[in-house]
Parts: structure tokens; sequence; C-alpha cells
């Protein structure tokens, strides 16, 4: 019997869970005109040295901000540069933490139903969020028409066309502060390397003519090298453990948003990238209807058939791609791997030479255009009917400041930075023993909202070792490699809502059709009457690579048309 | 959809332990009250006698009604351009249009096929195969053995799918075990999980491998229940072992077998996404892209169609789980006295 009465209370319980849901917490602070604000509690927000709000505000006012935060990190109520921030501004935020995944969950309920909240950080919404919640069920705040609190994203949208015109939405509005970090390391996201020893071995051997050239950083190799090579490497024992088998001549990680294949197709004059699609000459382009994708495929299949290519390639994940590389002398198994650095790949960077990218049998030698945007947008959004909504916005509006942006990206000053700087330069300081960088930041940034771009790099922050590193790479062996003028990313573009159903309505289609043709014709080979059905086939409304080529058009000759 | 069939599942086993007479009874007794005369005193007479066993039944029916029922007001945005966040009510009607676009879609027939036949082909050996188990644990003479290997075949199913799929990564995987042996005795490396001809046979096999021992404990319990009276008069006519589990194990567990048959066509369609997502690569996305695996990226995954879309294609899937069920159903009450309902 009892059982039985629990079961119903339970139950009982439930149903008013799931009714009482709806309601929201009573919110009992009161909305004060902007006079009220400044003159009983000294609201200003012109002078970015001086406190935002008096003592009073502390203590009257607060807003509450709903955040995820990555598992290692402190509660943002406890960071240190919080309280430098609450310090400096006199404004009281109340963070309230939830892991990643349970944001990802909470996300599209917190959007509907804000409980309370006032804003929400790391954001992550995507423009068709933006778009829904903010024009067409109008959730949330347009921050656009509160820009006069907000000195230094103002002057980053005066100053910075691009993303004025990236965070704009199609009714001319801006619903989400972005953020942008910019050193210019994700556009070309791969870089070749090769094992310095064996290739030695290769060209000792005379199995590989490699024109006299050092084999040092630098290396350049025609695809006609880079094959012999590989075929060496797969054919003998390198390592020299007694198993000729265990060498993987070329490695990456299939599809993944770095260390990926694109580069390949760089050896027929294609700038590919994950979606396939770039700019190029103001024209929206993608690459699989091109044909030298055919070529492409044709030649490359060769290398997957001989067992160049290691097939694991395709499925493996990124971090066992990472586990294999680890190990010495006999233990070494990679020949080649393309990596964003390859530090973090092999035990012994000092064994691997970073090539310039491959050089095609007609002499195209390009690099991966990626899409990867440097600007996310939806990074921090705030619901409407926020009371004394321009304090907080003045508030997050300190964030943009190169000094705070660099504590919030990397780590406090005292943690993450030398207290003394460097001619005017924060200096990061070297991490306490038994931690690393890394996790010390981690623990320490709560990343997001940030401005670091060009000059801040040469006047306030130091950038750190392996950025400075990857970048000269990519200076040498990648950025020169393709013509800046016609080849461009696509840039996060506004779509109309007719638009993003277009989008919806193909993107899983031909996610699908894509990623089963692409690998299946890597590994069982490409016909030319396969391509020319192929071509056909891919821009009809069946597979509908047309349809949202055309909405790609469309918004981004509205991108560059607009002032 | 699930949540119920279990019930009736577990239904199905109190029948199967009580025994065909009282089930027969209590049909006999469903019959006559529909004379409006008998009605009450039949009912009444029944609950009076019953009501303690009925009692039982509460927490299974509450169960059933709040996270089966209840929540089926969800499927009302099927119908709407619905954004989750939006009340049920906001009223963003647009009828069946999110039907429509999924009956014409291109990958329409490709989803319906490979949802088809990964789970008839897993019927196919799955079915069987917990039912030749639980025979041949039941006729060995040595129970111990026959106890161990039950507890042995039971093992997997406590396998997360998580760690099921890692387990086929290592063993199949380019650099795993079997590739291992493959090449060791000189032949080619094959990648398992590219090759689109080797998802369905690892995907049914290990899934057989996993449940074959956990579903053949209803068929071991149905068979405990076969009178032993029935095993000696078999064996005093000089039945062979093999006979008598043809001609009395076999037909005694027969109306579990019909039971099962019917709720296993109902679930034809259902198969869940998680294990197909996991060993889901680009080499056989051409056949692992099953209903369930679409439905969550056009309802989850940023860029698909959304919930409502999700949600008709989910719902439409259930209609014809339910078709199947039915059909399943009318033709074992046609072929023979089993039947659900």
């Amino acid at each position: 019997m009892k059982k039985v009465f629990m079961a119903v209370a339970i139950g009982c319980a439930a149903v008013m869970a799931l009714a009482g849901a709806g309601c929201g917490e009573n919110d009992d602070r009161t909305t004060n005109s902007l006079d009220e604000l400044k003159d009983k509690y000294g609201f200003q927000w012109e002078d970015p040295k001086k406190p935002i709000l008096n003592e009073t505000g502390a203590k009257e006012l607060s807003f509450h901000v709903y955040s995820s935060k990555n598992a290692s990190a402190k509660d943002y109520n406890e960071m240190d540069i919080m309280q430098t921030l609450y310090e400096q501004t006199n404004v009281y935020v109340q963070w309230e933490n939830v892991s990643e995944s349970i944001y990802g969950e909470q996300k599209v309920l917190k959007l509907g139903k804000h409980d309370g909240i006032d804003a929400i950080y790391h954001a992550g919404l995507t423009t068709n969020e933006i778009l829904r919640y903010g024009v067409d069920r109008g959730a949330l705040l347009a921050i656009s028409d509160y820009l006069d609190y907000m000195p230094n994203f103002k002057a980053i949208l005066d100053s910075r066309s691009d993303i004025k015109k990236q965070v704009t939405s199609i009714d001319g509005k801006i619903y989400a502060l972005p953020r942008v970090e910019e050193m210019g390391l994700l556009q070309n996201p791969n870089l070749l390397f090769i094992n310095k020893t064996w290739t030695e071995k290769a060209v000792n051997e005379g199995k590989v003519d490699l024109g006299g050239q050092k084999i040092e950083d630098g290396l350049e190799l025609t695809s006609a090298q880079m094959e012999n090579l590989l075929t060496y490497f797969k054919n003998n024992d390198m390592n020299g453990n007694g198993n000729a088998n265990d060498e993987r001549p070329l490695s990456f990680v299939w599809n993944n948003w770095q260390g990926n294949q694109c580069d390949l197709y760089g050896m027929f004059g294609l700038n590919d990238n994950l979606e396939h699609r770039v700019i190029k000459d103001g024209k929206v382009v993608y690459t699989v209807l091109d044909d030298a994708y055919k070529t492409a495929t044709q030649f490359l299949h060769n290398w997957v058939a001989n067992g160049l290519i290691d097939a694991v390639s395709f499925e493996q994940s990124q971090d066992q791609f990472l586990a294999n590389g680890k190990g010495t002398g006999t233990d070494e198994k990679y020949g080649a791997f393309y990596w964003w650095e390859s530090e973090t790949v092999v035990s012994d960077p000092e064994n691997y030479v970073c090539c310039k990218p491959l050089k095609g049998p007609n002499g195209a030698q390009t690099v991966c255009v990626s899409n990867n945007p440097e600007i996310s947008m939806g990074e921090v959004i705030f619901f409407k009917g926020t009371p004394n909504v321009e304090v907080l916005l003045a508030y997050f509006d300190r964030y943009y400041m190169p000094e705070i942006s660099a504590q919030i990206n990397y780590g406090p000053i005292g943690i993450a930075f030398e207290e003394e700087k460097d001619n005017g330069k924060l200096v990061a300081k070297d991490p306490p023993a038994g931690k690393t960088t890394d996790e010390l930041r981690l623990e320490n940034a709560p990343l997001g909202l940030c401005y670091l771009s060009g000059d801040v790099w040469s006047t306030t922050v130091e950038m750190e070792p392996r950025a400075k590193l990857r970048l000269e790479r990519l200076n040498k062996y990648a950025t020169p490699y393709y013509d800046h003028n016609s080849v461009k990313p696509v840039p996060n573009l506004q779509f109309t809502k007719e638009e993003l159903d277009v989008l919806a309505r193909y993107q899983t289609t031909i996610d699908n059709y894509l990623r089963e043709n692409i690998i299946k014709w890597l590994k069982d080979g490409l016909d030319d009457a396969t391509w020319t059905a192929h071509k056909e086939r891919a821009v009809s409304n069946a597979v509908g690579i047309g349809a949202v080529q055309e909405v790609y058009q469309a918004a981004y000759d509205r991108y560059v048309n607009e002032k | 959809m699930e949540r119920k069939l279990l019930q009736t599942e577990a239904e199905a086993l109190a029948d199967a332990g009580t025994g065909e007479a009282q089930a027969a009874s209590v049909r006999q007794g469903e019959k006559e009250s529909f004379g409006k005369k008998f009605k009450n005193s039949y009912f009444a007479r029944n609950f009076k006698r019953n009501w303690s066993y009925l009692l039982f039944l509460i927490p299974a029916v509450v169960v059933t009604f709040i996270f089966a029922y209840i929540p089926m007001y969800g499927l009302l945005i099927a119908f709407q351009d619905y954004m989750p966040g939006d009340s049920i009510w906001s009223g963003y009607w647009i009828g069946f249009e999110n039907f429509s676009l999924f009956l014409g879609d291109y990958a329409f027939w490709g989803l319906m096929w490979n949802t088809f036949l990964l789970c008839i082909l897993g019927f196919i050996i799955g079915f069987p195969l917990p039912i030749i188990v639980a025979l041949m644990l039941h006729t060995t003479r040595n129970k111990k053995l026959s106890k161990f290997l039950q507890t042995v075949f039971n093992g997997p199913h406590f396998i997360s799918l998580v760690v099921l799929v890692g387990m086929l990564q290592l063993f199949f995987g380019r650099y795993g075990l079997v590739n291992n042996i493959i090449e060791s005795v000189g032949g080619e490396r094959y990648s398992f999980f590219l090759e689109s001809g080797a998802f369905r046979p690892m995907y049914i096999l290990s899934s057989n491998w996993q449940d074959f021992g956990w579903s053949s404990i209803i068929y071991l319990a149905a068979l405990s229940g076969v009178e032993q009276s029935q095993h000696e008069a078999a064996q005093i006519d000089g039945a062979s072992r093999f006979q008598r589990v043809l001609h009395v194990d076999l037909p005694a567990i027969m109306p579990i077998i019909s039971v099962m048959l019917i709720m296993s066509i109902g679930g034809l369609m259902g198969v869940g996404y998680e294990k197909v997502l996991l060993m889901q690569t680009d080499g056989n996305i051409g056949v692992s892209e099953i209903i369930a695996t679409y439905v969550y990226k056009q309802g989850l995954v940023p860029g698909g169609r959304g919930a409502g879309y999700a949600t008709a294609v989910g719902l439409f899937n259930s209609i014809i789980n339910l078709l199947l069920l039915i059909i399943a159903n009318t033709a074992s009450k046609k072929f023979s006295e089993n039947s659900l309902f």
C-alpha cells in the first residue's frame, strides 16, 4: 500500500513540477530612468577609468547572468578577473554557471523563458537563432539601440565595418555581442610536416631526388617526389623495429576543423575547405563542382589505394591520431602528417620539418582557405525587459578594453601575466610547477567576450610563444600561397527567414551526400561518367547545392554592397 | 510508444505466470460483460474478488500515464513552426507541411529502406536466436553448466553502448586485433568502419551478441512452467531428447513466442539512434543513415530543420510501427489463438 501511495505522490509531484515549470520567479528589482540612475547611483559610462556606478549602486543594483563554463574553470563569481571588474565598475553581477553539456540542453529553453536571467554569456547563438529569437519572437534586446552606453563597442563598430556588417541582423539591429580574437591563425588550418630522418634515408638511397634541397623547414616537394617518398616509407621498415607494416606514410584527421585533408586538393589549384564553399572573385563557388576536383580525386584515389594515405585517417578521431604519433626512434610511426603544429602530435618535433604546400602535377600549389571565423557573433545576448539594462551593457562594454580582453581570454594579471609590464605590454608569466599554461588558462580565464585584434598584439599583449611560432610558419608556408584579392573565406552572413528555410531544408541532405560520395570516390575511384552525373545531381533540388549556392550568393552580395 | 510496449510486455509476463486458464476466464468475463444485464454484477464481482491484485497495477498505470500519455501533447509541435521556448499553444500552425516536406524529401526512400533493412535483418537473426538458446539451456542435463552459461550470456547486456562501440573500434579498427590477425596471416587490412558493406553485419551481430542471453530469459521462464509429467509421458512413449524439445517444450512456449513476435514486429522500425550514430562514418553513411539518426540531426543539431520537423518524422515513424503492430496482431489472431489485444 505504502508503495502505491509513494507512486501516486511521486506522480502528483511530477505533474505539479511540469505545471510549475511555466511560472517564472518574481523580479522585485525596479527599473530606473536614466536620470534616476545618474542621480541616485552615479551612473556614468564615458570614462573607462572610472567606476560605472557609485557605492549605492554597487549595493542596490544587481544583475543575473547565466553562463556555461568549462569543467576545470573556477566558478565565475570567484574568478579574480570578475572581482577586479567589480572593483573597477561597482556593477554587481551574479553569475550562474552550468557545465557546457547542460547548457547545450538548456540553451533553447532559457531563450524561450528566461526566468529572471538578464543575459547569457557564452551564448553561442547561430545566425538562425538570433534571427528567430531576436527578430521573429522579439525575446532579445536590440543592443544597437543602446550603443551610446557602450563607447568601446561603438568604437569597434565604427572602425571595423566588416565586424559591423557581420553582427548586424537583417532588420538592421544588433542582438548579440561578438567575440573577436584575430591572430590570423585560423584561415589556413593545416601545415604539412614530414619525417626528417626517414626522408634523409630515402635521399641517401637514391629513391627520391629532391633537387639538392636541404631537408629543413621550408622543404618544397612536388606531388611526384612526395609519392616516391611515401611509397618508400610504406614499403620499408623505416623505424627499424623489424616490422615493415607499422609505418604510416601520410596521416591526418578526415574532416577535422584543422589537420584535415583539404590541403591535398591544393595540388590541383583548389582552395578547398570542409564546407567546400569559398568566395572566388566575388562569386560563391563550390570546389566539389569544379572539374579540378575530379582530377584531384582521381589522383588522390591512387594514393589511398596504394596505402600512401593511411586509410585510418578517414576513421580516426583526433585523440587516436595524437596518441599514435607518440614515441621516438623505433616507435616512430608517422612519415608525414597534416596538423596545426608538430609539437602536440609527435614526441620528437625536432625530427619533423615543416613543408611548403605540395606542388601538383600541373604545377598548382595552394592551400585550404577555411571558413573558421575569427569573429563569433552570438557570444553574449540580453533579454528584453531587463531592469537598468544600460548599466549591464556599459559593464560588458568594458570587456572590450584591450587589457581586460587579454585577461578575459588568458587569465588575470598576477596569474597569467606578470604584474610588471614590458614596454607597456602584458607579458605571459611562467606557470607554477606542475601546471601547464593551458591548465592555468582554463582554470582562471572565463574566455568569451573580448576584442583582441591587429594592433592589440603590438601594443597591449604579447602573443604566446606557441601562437607566435605557428604564425611564423603560416606566414612562410601557407599564407603566401593563395591570391588574397581573389580568394576569400565566406564571412558570417546574415540571411532572411526565407533564405534560412532554404538552408535548413538542404543542409543535412547536402552534408550526407557529400560526405558519402567524396569518401566513396577516394576509396573506389571516380570515372568521368559518375562525375558528370554528380555535377548534375548535386545542383538539382534532390541534393540542393544549387539552391544553397544562390542563397549564399545573394547574402554575400548584400554583405559586399552594404556600407 | 516504447514505454507502452514495455508495459504490455509486463502484462504478458504476468499472464504467462498465472497461466492460460485465468487469462481465458478473464477474456470470457469480458465477452459476457457486454451483456447489459449482467454487466454490473459481473464487473462488480470480478472487482470485488480481484481488487487487491488490481491495486498492483496502479504504479504501472501511473508511470505509463505520466511518462507516455502526458508528454503526448508534445506531438502538437509536429504541426507547427515550433521553436523551443514557444508555448505549445502559441499558434504557429502550419498544418501538414512538415509531413509533406519529409515525404517529398530526396532522402525519404533511402531512410526508409535503410531503417527497414537494418531492422528486418536484425530481427531475422535476433528473434529465433534467444529461443534456440533458451531451449538449449533448458535441455542441458548439467544444470550447473546451464546456470553458468546463462550468466555468461547475460553479461554483455550490461555493457553500455558507448563502451560496446569502443570495443568494436578496438577489435575491428584499422589497427585493431582482427586486422592484425588478418595481416599476420597475409591478408590486407580491411576498414570495417569505412566499408559500407561491413556496417550492417557488424551492427546486427554485435547487437545480437549483446542481447541474445537477456532475451532468452523470458523463454526460460516459460519453459520452467512446462509440466514435468508431459516430459515423462513423452519419455515413456520413447521420444528422444530432440523430439521432446520439438513436441513438448516448443508448443508450451508457443504463446509467448507469438506475443514476442507481435511486439517485435511492432517495434520493427523503431531502432534507436545511439549506436548507429556512434558507428556512423563518412564511409558508411549511405547505409547507416536511418530515420532515428535523421530525426536527431534535423531536430537537435544546429542547421537542421528544427524540432517541429523532427517531431513530424518521429511521429510518422511511430504510426508505421503502430500499423505494423496492428497488422501482426490481426494476422496472429487469425492464424493462431494468440494475440495481444
